[in-house]
């Protein structure tokens, strides 16, 4: 796995052109892909448009209202965060919009550290739920490819080749005594291991003796 | 419950007052907006340690929006003046936008095409009754704007012969003034209602209070202001 992190893809919504343009300028971080709409509508074409992980928005706008950008968001992608914010102060509208499905609601007038702990908090989520997809993916491609592979036979010790070089071919390369005796020393080291059994050693160690 | 004569007065000479009560939660909302900017900008300003000129003309811009903001609401708040005094119409119509975009339905939902006067007109007449006469057209718009989508509001200002020498109209595209509002339930985000019968009572009574007249059709009421 590569220990790169994944981008944040944000969409923020906000009629109030100066505010909208100060939280890109605050929100921007290396690892996240902001962009801006300013009104309703914009934002739901912008989320038609392609995929994003975090929603931020401002409760009241033209076009359409946030409610209805975030009834949108959450039926495009299920596991979008969103962030509302509003100067609308009412506490149904709140619970309204966390029963939505809202990760959180923040109050204007806010304070720029306030969203950016807001904001901080829900990449970090996106972050977890994206990793913990990606190891799910991960284990999955195994369980599918240990389906698919023949069982490995025992009195076929086929990690003792390279790959390349079909066995016979490979022992008929190994006649010296040295060679016997460095693969002997492999083979205990393997053994010793707990990566052969005891009876793959002794088979393996007869034929070496015998190609002597 | 039954009021009396003088209740029921105190409440209909009294109803702009109601109207400002009942757009407070907007006028907060709309206040929130530039305290937000200015609260960001002087965050990052502080944290960069400089400030720019670009910086500077949003700060100012923001300030001023808030000073227009409070001058609106105190318009609104000086309900109780009755002396007559000049009153620059362009000027009163663009301040009653701005205070009604606390309505915050008008203030998103509604499409709005302002035609002021061509120049600048003025007449003298009681200011506060004045403010609710306009702020009375612009609410019973609203009102039948509720139900309709699109939602197109058209102010007109003309000056026109005798007998008025100014006119001013409101139009919609909603359902017609001479009908019953009703609240539509899509809208309740927009929850503020207003007494729609009770206006056009109070736009009868007011504008002959101050001389104005008044005509009301299906989607469009004209005010008549002498010079």
């Amino acid at each position: 796995m590569t220990d790169e992190r994944p981008s944040i893809r944000i969409l923020i919504a906000e009629d109030e052109k100066a505010t909208g343009d100060l939280l890109v300028n605050s929100l921007s971080q290396p690892e996240r892909r902001l962009q801006i709409v300013y009104n309703g509508l914009d934002a739901i074409a912008a989320l038609q448009s392609q995929p994003y992980d975090l929603l931020i928005t401002d409760l009241m706008m033209p076009g359409a209202d946030g409610m209805e950008v975030m009834k949108k968001a959450k039926e495009l992608y299920p596991e979008i965060m969103i962030i509302i914010m509003t100067g609308y102060a009412s506490l149904d509208t709140a619970i309204e919009a966390i029963h939505g499905g809202a990760y959180d609601y923040i109050r204007k007038p806010f304070r720029l550290d306030e969203l950016e702990i807001c904001v901080q908090n829900a990449c970090e989520r996106i972050l977890m739920l994206k990793e913990n997809q990606a190891l799910l993916k991960r284990i999955e491609e195994l369980d599918r490819l240990k389906q698919t592979e023949p069982p490995v036979q025992p009195s076929q010790p086929i990690f003792l080749y390279p790959s390349d070089i079909p066995p016979s071919a490979y022992y008929a390369q190994t006649q010296s005594g040295n060679d016997a005796l460095t693969h002997l020393e492999r083979l205990s080291s393997l053994y010793e291991k707990g990566l052969i059994s005891l009876d793959e050693f002794n088979i393996m160690k007869q034929k070496l003796f015998a190609k002597i | 419950m039954n009021l009396t004569n003088d209740e029921c007065q105190y409440l209909f000479d009294n109803l702009p007052a109601q109207l400002t009560a009942m757009l407070i939660k907007g006028l907060v909302h709309n206040l929130n907006g530039p305290l937000q900017v200015i609260s960001m900008q002087t965050e990052l300003i502080d944290k960069i340690k400089s400030i720019n000129q670009q910086q500077i003309d949003n700060l100012q811009a923001n300030i001023t929006r808030l000073q227009q903001q409070i001058q609106c609401m105190a318009n609104h708040a000086d309900t109780n003046n009755t002396q007559d005094q000049p009153i620059i119409l362009n000027e009163m119509i663009e301040q009653e936008l701005t205070f009604w975009h606390a309505d915050l339905f008008f203030k998103h939902k509604v499409n709005k095409t302002i035609n002021l006067f061509q120049k600048q007109v003025f007449t003298i007449t009681q200011e506060a009754t004045a403010r609710g006469i306009m702020g009375s057209c612009i609410a019973l718009s609203i009102e039948s704007l509720r139900q309709k989508t699109p939602c197109n509001f058209v102010i007109d200002c003309s000056i026109t012969d005798n007998p008025a020498a100014y006119s001013i109209t409101f139009s919609q595209n909603g359902s017609p003034f001479t009908e019953e509002q009703k609240t539509n339930s899509a809208q309740q985000a927009y929850e503020t209602v207003y007494p729609a019968s009770l206006l056009k009572k109070y736009l009868a009574v007011k504008t002959a209070a101050i001389g104005w007249t008044l005509r009301m059709d299906a989607q469009k009421l004209s005010i008549g202001i002498p010079a």
